[in-house]
């Protein structure tokens, strides 16, 4: 977490910014090499593509928001929108702020590369989603990943949230085959509903369940 | 960085180790939690799979390995074993010791988030390459990609110095397919092969080749 008290008032006029809701902080595709703290609200990360809108992340107070254009020497094209939820404060920075950003934040270096590291590697978890060219394959790795990747431990066991939109993005995968292997996998008490999403009951009869769902779905 | 500098603190030269040829850095589904900078020589990282090893990747000098094991303080089973090639000198930190080389070498973390950004738009490129279903088109974009990245200008074009084994792992497909495809590249003198390895002649052509190969692949 950082400390706003060790900012003096000519600071915080310098680099805070308010937003009221649904204002943008920056639009996909615009030139930035600013880093945001939120201060207090929340931001949501839109990816716009063929004119539909998709949040896809959501940042609260203490998050970091644009550290890769931050770190960037080129001008950075935001590779997302982000758009004020609600009442939102933050501070922004620039390169020239790093020692400040550093003072703030103690262990700024630290997290900035844990974030890079955590970064690359769901880049690479996502490789592995795409690479099989078999849609029920890439959608049983859906699965594995959102449970790895979203999941929280409930009685029922580890809970996920699972939209339409999340097999397209990750996955390439078309509303129909979603829907189909969705149901089958309900279907064969393989994934079930929980009070908050799905639990994937068995990991391995997914596995195991695949070449007859991959049949049946060519079918 | 150079090997002097780091060796010159006695705090940070405990965490400086070298490795004959042959020895091990750490070993697949062992426990670690650091991650490695590689000062002098290179490692070949396999990966063993229903107990066939590949080898999967060469990590010569100023290259890192093992950052996912710094994404959290939990203890990370490692995927993969690397392995000294020739003698090798490397830097090994937790994310703890990160503060402590920073406080010796103060752009060492920016350094290595630089290093991890680099990786994760080759990634992400990745992702754009294998979101494509359509076989020609990821031996395409995936070729493209490679030139840009790894690629030696040559006076015939740009070298790859990749096999047909090498683009047919990267793209995930049977190697049957693989040929056809380079083989029609080959005919169209887009692509030109040499001691076992491909060089792109006409990158231009190349894309153009794109729809038409499709075509004549399926028919």
């Amino acid at each position: 977490m950082f400390s706003a008290g060790k900012l003096n008032p000519e600071q915080i006029k310098k680099n805070a910014r308010l937003f009221a809701p649904a204002e943008y902080l920056f639009r996909q595709g615009d030139l930035g090499n600013t880093m945001f703290i939120i201060v207090g609200g929340l931001i949501e990360l839109v990816e716009e593509r063929e004119g539909k809108s998709t949040v896809v992340g959501t940042f609260g107070p203490g998050q970091l928001l644009g550290e890769k254009a931050f770190l960037t020497d080129v001008p950075y094209r935001r590779t997302f929108s982000a758009r004020a939820k609600q009442q939102t404060s933050t501070l922004e920075f620039d390169r020239k702020d790093l020692k400040l950003v550093e003072t703030l934040i103690p262990d700024f270096a630290t997290r900035i590369l844990q974030v890079a590291a955590s970064r690359l590697d769901r880049s690479n978890r996502i490789i592995h989603i795409l690479r099989p060219f078999d849609p029920t394959e890439r959608f049983a790795r859906v699965l594995i990943f959102q449970r790895d990747e979203a999941g929280t431990k409930g009685p029922e066991g580890i809970e996920f949230s699972l939209e339409t939109d999340d097999f397209f993005q990750l996955a390439n995968l078309d509303k129909e085959t979603t829907e189909y292997c969705l149901q089958s996998v309900l279907k064969m008490n393989i994934l079930k509903k929980s009070k908050n999403g799905y639990v994937l009951v068995d990991e391995n009869a997914l596995l195991q369940y695949l070449p007859e769902l991959k049949e049946r779905n060519a079918a | 960085m150079s090997k002097n500098t780091l060796l010159d603190d006695p705090s940070v030269s405990k965490l400086v180790h070298f490795y004959t040829q042959g020895e091990y850095l750490f070993r697949q589904d062992t426990m670690g939690n650091t991650m490695f900078l590689i000062l002098e020589g290179a490692v070949l990282l396999f990966h063993t799979q229903h107990n066939v090893e590949r080898l999967v990747e060469i990590i010569g000098a100023g290259e890192v390995l093992g950052e996912k094991a710094i994404i959290n303080e939990k203890p990370y089973r490692r995927t993969f074993t690397a392995q000294a090639k020739a003698a090798v000198v490397a830097i090994e930190f937790d994310i703890k010791s990160v503060k402590l080389i920073q406080s010796k070498i103060p752009d060492f973390a920016m350094k290595m988030v630089k290093m991890l950004s680099g990786r994760l738009d080759q990634s992400n490129h990745m992702v754009f390459i294998l979101q494509s279903t359509d076989p020609v088109d990821r031996v395409i974009k995936y070729l493209i990609h490679f030139s840009r990245h790894h690629s030696n200008k040559v006076p015939q074009g740009m070298d790859l110095s990749l096999t047909a084994a090498e683009i047919q792992h990267a793209v995930n497909l049977d190697g049957e397919r693989v040929e056809i495809i380079l083989n029609e590249l080959l005919d169209q003198k887009v692509l030109a092969f040499k001691r076992g390895a491909y060089t792109i002649v006409n990158e231009e052509a190349l894309l153009d080749q794109a729809t038409s190969l499709r075509e004549r692949t399926v028919a």
